[in-house]
């Protein structure tokens, strides 16, 4: 879910990812390189990004992925999900 | 679109390898890069910074073996992987290969061969284009044996309205017929013209029947014949239809032919070669008149109308023939119907299927012994690879890896087995379906046992439960190995309970191959049996039939006719005698159809008299089939028409019907006609271990001019096949027209009748020899584990003086210890078992003491000379050698 958020404003490569996942989380995540791009298979597979081949700002050869339909929507009903789980999880600590 | 998506890519993997490889390569070390530019950028050296990024993001080779894992297709890799280092681990030691491939080949091939019988015999469907919804119609057994008679046909055609293509056939019709100049006896069928339409069949040339051809009895000759017959009797000339020729004397029009592969619908049955219209039934049967209500002999198919069932059918069916019965008191009183699939074969299914148990019984344990045995020496594999099992593990292996390795060792081994399997099985169903080829009248009968799709499908299943059969207890061990034992070298601690395992593996097989062998020398002593017969002598007895009313002779002519035969042929140089008997076979079971009472014995109810078979014989018949006398006369020639009825009668009757020991001129009724005994002979019936004797009492055939067909027995000095050309030419001197059938030597008619003891023995023997082969192998592999295991210990024990006796017999008893358990195991379970094989043992009982203790003398004998030969090594142990070895 969290690399479908880093994907939904544009399309980026695995580093982009990376980064972008660590500015986002303030530190918190530092994904190692294995994990991302099991992650980014797996989504690849289930057809929820794409891959293509680019240049990158300084003129290396990067695949960038970017999100599908399937995969926007996917972000949105999973984004809502999780909402709704912290909301309750909240509600429970609250409550004790 | 997901899961296709996951598959291509797999696939994408699996095939580009290089290429994804590349892309991934790139990728990881892209990213890298990325990371470190960016420390760069903060001031750090390049080294430090690639150092730095290594820590944090894990290193580039790691990072692609996760990612590679989590697609399926690394493990189709590992289990390629896997396999090919199976393939090179076999390669390497070729001996043992080749043994277990060999014997499991074996295993499996026994199982796929009876699979394939199964198959053949009762899961096809009849060949027919489309047999879906085909039915077989019986009427029940207990009147009409299953048949129907041509009126009742034409009745239910006409009115049963659940069944479409209500059709009829009689398959097994022996036609004498003559065409082209040739005259021979050719199998037929008699057919009704819905027939050819319902199996979905088209001429090979010309038509087949009319519905017309239907219609008017005795009016249409005409006839469709096969294939074969017509490349044979008319070299394949395409102008033969509308050529006539004789069929029982009558002349038919060839109006058809059939095409190449078809020999009509009874699986196992004799193949067809002509086919007549139900409306010439005369032609093609002789035993009644076709055409009367209680002459039942015709078999019904049709197509079961869409939405009925099966029962409402039957019901329909039971309802038409008891309208019929009140219309006409001249059919018989039938009881419902039956109405099943077309699959299989129709006759004999529950008696071949008690045969095709028993073969799939020893496969299966053949498959067991096999097992057991691969097991062991698995096991022992597994052992003597702790070293190398050891490293793996040190090195990083999984345990459930090691396993998956192991067992993909074993499925290999056993798919190489599987495959020569099923190459060898399609060969030994043909050998099997051979013995049955012929039948005890010498007619052929047709089996296809050629594999299909299923057949094959058993194979794999075979193969793979096999594979994990002998493979899963020697990896489960080979998991559990302890990686410090077995690094030391040493490797002592970890065989307990693998010893143990092959030990009882061992055990298993001593105890399987006994019961094999205990069943293997009764049938072997039954056979012999049979060969030698009981109380008979059928060496040098030629069989034959004169089936004088195919050709419509009077009772007059005929009488006169057998007479002349008998007459002739007594004068032949090299015949020794010549009689003859009437109706079923001479050598078969005899047929309960006549009551038998004394005079003043009344009974109440009807069917309490006790049934004996009559059967009416010339003079010396009992000195032909040299069946003893106990006492009395043989007939002669006194006893003709008009003289007072005599009979001559076995044991069995005399100790059932007349209660004494010598009967001799006391009188019976037979069938309410008195006949006074004159004769007493011994029992002459070949019986197996779970058929009582039968009574039987013999009339003169010359007392009864009425007997048209007979059977001649003929005892010749020499080969009985070589004299029929000379009793053919006598035969044919008198009249040339009279049909010679069923010739064959008796013996060979023993044969036939009792092909099943001979399977069933040959097969087990063949299975009991392969278990015994294996026992030893067993055997020896464990005691030579043993005596390489313990050589130290040897010499530990010859260097404080111990013979080399002392160390044959320390081994020996550890063998005899693994036999002496299977014994025991193994007699209880032939004990247990051997009963089930009562319908073929002839001559002994199944608990037969004799059988019983050569089977364990043999399996004794062979195992310890398999336990005695590794021993020999151990006496050969120089105490130096084995302890300077540490």
């Amino acid at each position: 879910m969290l690399i479908l958020k880093t994907l939904a404003l544009e399309p980026m490569h695995g580093y982009g990812i990376a980064v972008r996942l660590e500015q986002m989380s303030k530190g918190v995540f530092r994904p190692n390189a294995g994990s991302l791009f099991m992650a980014i298979q797996r989504l690849q597979r289930d057809g929820l990004i794409k891959g293509e081949w680019k240049s990158t700002e300084n003129n290396r050869r990067a695949k960038y992925y970017m999100l599908t339909d399937q995969g926007r929507k996917r972000l949105n009903s999973e984004t809502r999900e999780w909402g709704r789980q912290v909301a309750a999880i909240a509600r429970i600590l609250e409550a004790s | 679109m997901s899961l296709l998506r996951r598959i291509t890519s797999g696939l994408r993997s699996l095939f580009r390898n290089e290429l994804v490889e590349g892309e991934l390569h790139e990728e990881l070390s892209d990213f890298l890069e990325m990371a470190a530019e960016e420390k760069m950028k903060h001031g750090m050296s390049r080294k430090d910074a690639l150092r730095a990024v290594r820590l944090e993001r894990g290193s580039l080779e790691i990072a692609k073996e996760v990612v590679r894992s989590a697609g399926w297709e690394s493990f189709v890799a590992t289990c390629w992987q896997d396999l090919r280092f199976a393939a090179r681990i076999l390669r390497k030691s070729p001996g043992f290969t080749i043994v277990a491939v060999l014997t499991t080949a074996l295993g499996i091939a026994a199982n796929v061969t009876v699979f394939s019988v199964v198959d053949a015999l009762f899961l096809r469907s009849v060949p027919a284009k489309n047999p879906e919804r085909l039915v077989r119609i019986r009427a029940p057994e207990n009147d009409g044996g299953g048949y129907f008679s041509v009126p009742e046909f034409t009745y239910l055609r006409e009115h049963l309205k659940s069944v479409d293509d209500l059709t009829t056939h009689y398959s097994t019709a022996p036609l004498y017929v003559s065409a082209s100049g040739e005259i021979g006896e050719v199998q037929g069928a008699v057919v009704s013209s819905g027939y050819f339409p319902m199996l979905g069949l088209r001429p090979y040339l010309g038509r087949f029947f009319t519905l017309d051809e239907d219609s008017v009895p005795d009016r249409d000759a005409v006839a469709v014949i096969g294939y074969g017959f017509w490349r044979r009797i008319y070299s394949g000339d395409s102008h033969v239809i509308g050529k006539t020729f004789l069929i029982n004397g009558r002349s038919f029009t060839v109006v058809g032919i059939m095409p190449p592969d078809f020999h009509g619908v009874e699986i196992g049955g004799m193949p067809n070669e002509i086919w007549i219209p139900v409306m010439m039934i005369h032609a093609g049967y002789r035993h009644c008149d076709g055409f009367q209500p209680s002459c039942t002999i015709l078999s019904l198919m049709g197509r079961l109308k869409s939405g009925i069932s099966m029962h409402e059918a039957q019901a329909q069916i039971a309802t038409l023939m008891q309208q019929l019965r009140a219309s006409d008191s001249a059919f018989d009183q039938r009881f419902g119907a039956s109405v099943t699939p077309a699959i299989g074969m129709s006759e004999n299914r529950e008696y071949n299927l008690l045969l095709v148990r028993l073969l799939a019984t020893i496969a299966g344990v053949l498959l067991l012994i096999v097992g057991a045995n691969l097991g062991g020496l698995l096991v022992a594999r597994g052992t003597a690879r702790g070293g190398e099992i050891g490293m793996r593990l040190a090195l990083g292996a999984g345990r459930g890896r090691i396993v998956r390795q192991l067992l993909t060792e074993s499925l290999l081994l056993a798919s190489a087995g599987g495959a020569v399997a099923f190459l060898l099985s399609t060969w030994m169903g043909q050998l099997l379906v051979s013995f049955y080829s012929v039948d005890d009248e010498g007619y052929r009968h047709l089996f296809d046992v050629r594999p299909d799709a299923t057949v094959l499908l058993f194979s794999l299943a075979v193969t793979a439960g096999a594979g994990g059969l002998f493979g899963l207890l020697p990896a489960l061990q080979a998991g559990r190995t302890n990686l410090n034992l077995s690094l030391k070298g040493g490797g002592g601690g970890l065989g307990s309970s693998r010893r143990l395992s092959r030990t009882a593996l061992a055990a298993v097989q001593v105890a399987f191959s006994l019961a094999l062998l205990v069943g293997a020398s009764l049938l072997a002593r039954s056979a012999a049996f049979i060969q030698s017969g009981a109380n008979m002598d059928l060496h040098h007895v030629l069989g034959l039939r004169l089936p004088v009313s195919l050709i419509h002779y009077p009772p007059d002519k005929a009488y006169a006719f057998k007479q002349e035969v008998v007459r002739r042929l007594r004068a032949l140089p090299g015949v020794e005698s010549v009689s003859l008997a009437k109706g079923q076979g001479l050598i078969w079971k005899p047929w309960l159809s006549a009551r038998a009472t004394l005079p003043g014995k009344t009974y109440t109810k009807p069917g309490e008299e006790p049934r004996i078979a009559a059967k009416p014989i010339a003079p010396d018949y009992f000195a032909t089939l040299k069946i003893p006398f106990v006492s009395g006369r043989d007939f002669n020639d006194s006893d003709k028409p008009g003289s007072p009825p005599v009979t001559i009668v076995n044991e069995t009757f005399a100790r059932q019907i007349t209660a004494s020991r010598l009967p001799l001129g006391q009188t019976v009724l037979i069938d309410d006609k008195p006949y006074q005994i004159v004769g007493l002979v011994k029992d002459a019936q070949l019986r197996s271990a779970t058929e009582g004797p039968l009574p039987v009492a013999y009339v003169p055939f010359w007392q009864d001019e009425t007997l048209l067909e007979a059977r001649m027995c003929i005892r010749v000095a020499g080969d009985p096949a070589a004299a029929l050309p000379m009793v053919r030419k006598a035969i044919a001197s008198i009249d040339s027209d009279v049909p010679v059938t069923e010739t064959m030597p008796l013996m060979d008619q023993v044969r036939g009748a009792y092909t099943d003891t001979r399977v069933a023995s040959a097969v087990l023997s063949c299975a009991a020899l392969l278990a015994l082969i294996l026992s030893g192998m067993g055997l020896y592999g464990i005691v030579s584990y043993e005596v390489g295991r313990r050589t130290k210990e040897i010499g530990v024990r010859v260097a404080l003086g111990a013979q080399g006796r002392d160390v044959v017999h320390l081994f020996l008893r550890q063998g005899f210890g693994v036999v002496l358990t299977g014994v025991i195991f193994g007699a209880a379970l032939a004990f247990a078992t051997t009963r089930l094989l009562g319908a073929w043992l002839f001559g002994v009982g199944s608990a037969d003491p004799l059988s019983f203790g050569v089977a364990a003398a043999i399996l004794l004998a062979v195992t310890l000379a398999a336990a005695y030969l590794p021993t020999r090594r151990a006496t050969r142990v120089d105490p130096m050698v084995a302890l300077r070895y540490e």
